[in-house]
């Protein structure tokens, strides 16, 4: 063997400085890259998001079919662990009654075995075990309950629409009486011991909103995805003020102080879990109606919250008719200083195109958005 | 030449694509700030809501620790709309105490919801406060509030 060295004197390297400037260069494409990656898999994230509010509205049709109208957004059959405590009969979301139609029979079937049935915040059946994956959208990434680790229920992120007003969930005004229940009608597609179909929805399914998101809390007691309360009746422009649109936070502490969040009791049917208004624009304040309380769970009073997500610039919301579109931040909410239509009231809403898609029958021209 | 194209570039890139094509039926809104007091005191995180007399902007604001506020009729943008206004005062104090726990198993906060300051001032019709904004806006508006 014979080693040939065809440089003569010295072998070449790189030097220090080359090397250096190689590792800079990397290190500059990789910075302009990983926000790319990033953007990428939220926009992964966001698809699966809408994919599951898509089954949702399957789901939706085909209870229509079968029953002739959608889902109740809050009802129930059982549903208490003390027999006589009426208020809590009410208290299944209609993400219970959509379990058939989401390919979740046995989840439904074990619920509707128990006797008497189990409370959303049962400890044996629904507190610390997860809900089906197609009710959490993935760009909501809070996994246990802020304010009340320990009574998560199931995750969350999607919510019905109670037009254009106040959602009330009290369907008894005493506790504990067992006096008979109460509806609690809406001028959305949702309500409580109320079921509508498309023969309720006048302005037209493609024109009227059924579900849309609501963002899981990740932060207590001032984050987004909480809820404040306002003097009653509720002024909508009092609420909006309590929520800082550039910092997403609440201006002062927002409730539940103790109890389960938003979006961490998947079987909660009260507004507070389950219902959004189409009154402030997507993305703002959520608020309790401050006469409404009486010595009962933050989570009973009535809620004026709004639609919102962890998405940049807007939400995806379903349309009666099974579409899902995505709604900007910045849509025409009307006038804001008009004071809440009655629950079961008629008329046109006064909160511009939002307002409009909310209600079923305010028979509102209602242009592109 | 380059640095020119540079800051262009830039700007551009800061500017975006295109205007939001919902805020252009927006009308027109001037910087309305002032300070709240109550008592004398300057007045913390209370709601000042502005209904307006005619037309369909309200504005609204919270007060800061010094009682200082800015309204905003499109938030996050800053602004009201010039006009006259009736205005209602809001301070509410959440059920914060310790909760209890009622014999299903729900957690019930032990207090109900309270207010900081008169209830008066939180319904427009007995509120009795009236805001004149003029076109060119205003820097001292002042809200004082009596027990």
């Amino acid at each position: 063997m014979r080693f040939v060295r065809r440089s003569s004197h010295r072998q070449r390297g790189f030097t220090l400085i080359e090397l250096l400037v190689v590792i800079a260069i990397i290190a500059v494409l990789i910075a302009l890259l990983l926000p790319a990656v990033q953007q990428a898999r939220e926009a992964a994230r966001r698809s699966q998001c809408k994919n599951n509010l898509k089954q949702f509205g399957l789901a939706l049709h085909n209870y229509h079919d079968a029953h002739k109208a959608f889902a109740p957004r809050q009802s129930g059959s059982g549903g208490s662990n003390t027999p006589g405590l009426g208020w809590a009969r009410t208290a299944y979301a209609g993400h219970m009654y959509l379990l058939p139609y989401l390919e979740n029979q046995g989840r439904f079937k074990d619920v509707m075995g128990r006797v008497p049935h189990p409370v959303p915040w049962d400890t044996v059946v629904f507190v610390g075990k997860s809900a089906p994956a197609v009710f959490d959208c993935p760009t909501d990434s809070g996994r246990t309950d802020p304010v009340a680790p320990t009574r998560t229920a199931g995750l969350n992120s999607y919510a019905y629409c109670a037009g254009d007003t106040i959602a009330y969930s009290k369907t008894q005004l005493v506790t504990g009486a067992t006096a008979p229940l109460n509806t609690r009608p809406t001028r959305g597609m949702f309500g409580v011991l109320q079921c509508y179909g498309l023969t309720d929805c006048k302005d037209g399914s493609s024109n009227t909103i059924a579900m849309a998101e609501r963002p899981r809390a990740e932060t207590a007691p001032r984050g987004r995805g909480l809820v404040v309360p306002v003097a009653s009746p509720i002024a909508p422009l009092a609420c909006s003020a309590l929520f800082n649109r550039s910092t997403q936070q609440y201006v002062i502490n927002a409730l539940p102080a103790t109890d389960s969040a938003p979006g961490y009791r998947a079987y909660g049917g009260q507004s507070f879990f389950v219902a959004f208004s189409t009154v402030l624009p997507p993305n703002s304040a959520s608020c309790l109606d401050a006469s409404d309380f009486a010595g009962m769970s933050e989570h009973w009073a009535g809620a004026l919250a709004s639609a919102g997500s962890w998405h940049s610039g807007g939400i995806h919301a379903l349309m009666s008719d099974g579409a899902t579109r995505f709604i900007n931040n910045s849509i025409d909410t009307g006038n804001l200083s008009a004071a809440l239509p009655a629950i079961n009231g008629s008329g046109r809403s006064p909160y511009g195109v939002w307002g409009a898609l909310g209600t079923r029958n305010g028979r509102e021209p209602v242009g592109e958005f | 030449m380059l640095r020119h194209f540079l800051i262009l570039t830039l700007a551009l890139m800061a500017i975006g694509c295109g205007a939001d094509p919902d805020k252009k039926n927006r009308p027109k809104t001037v910087k309305v700030t002032g300070v709240i007091t109550l008592q004398k005191q300057p007045l913390d995180a209370a709601t000042i809501v502005l209904i307006p007399a005619s037309g369909s902007h309200g504005a609204s604001g919270t007060s800061a620790k010094d009682g200082s506020f800015e309204l905003k009729t499109f938030p996050p943008d800053s602004g009201a709309v010039p006009g006259s206004y009736k205005v209602m005062v809001q301070k509410i104090q959440s059920p914060t105490e310790p909760s209890k726990t009622s014999d299903d198993g729900e957690l019930v906060p032990s207090s109900d919801v309270k207010w900081l300051i008169p209830m008066r001032y939180g319904d427009i019709e007995t509120s009795k406060l009236t805001v004149i904004i003029p076109e060119s806006g205003l820097s001292d508006l002042k809200l004082e509030l009596v027990e």
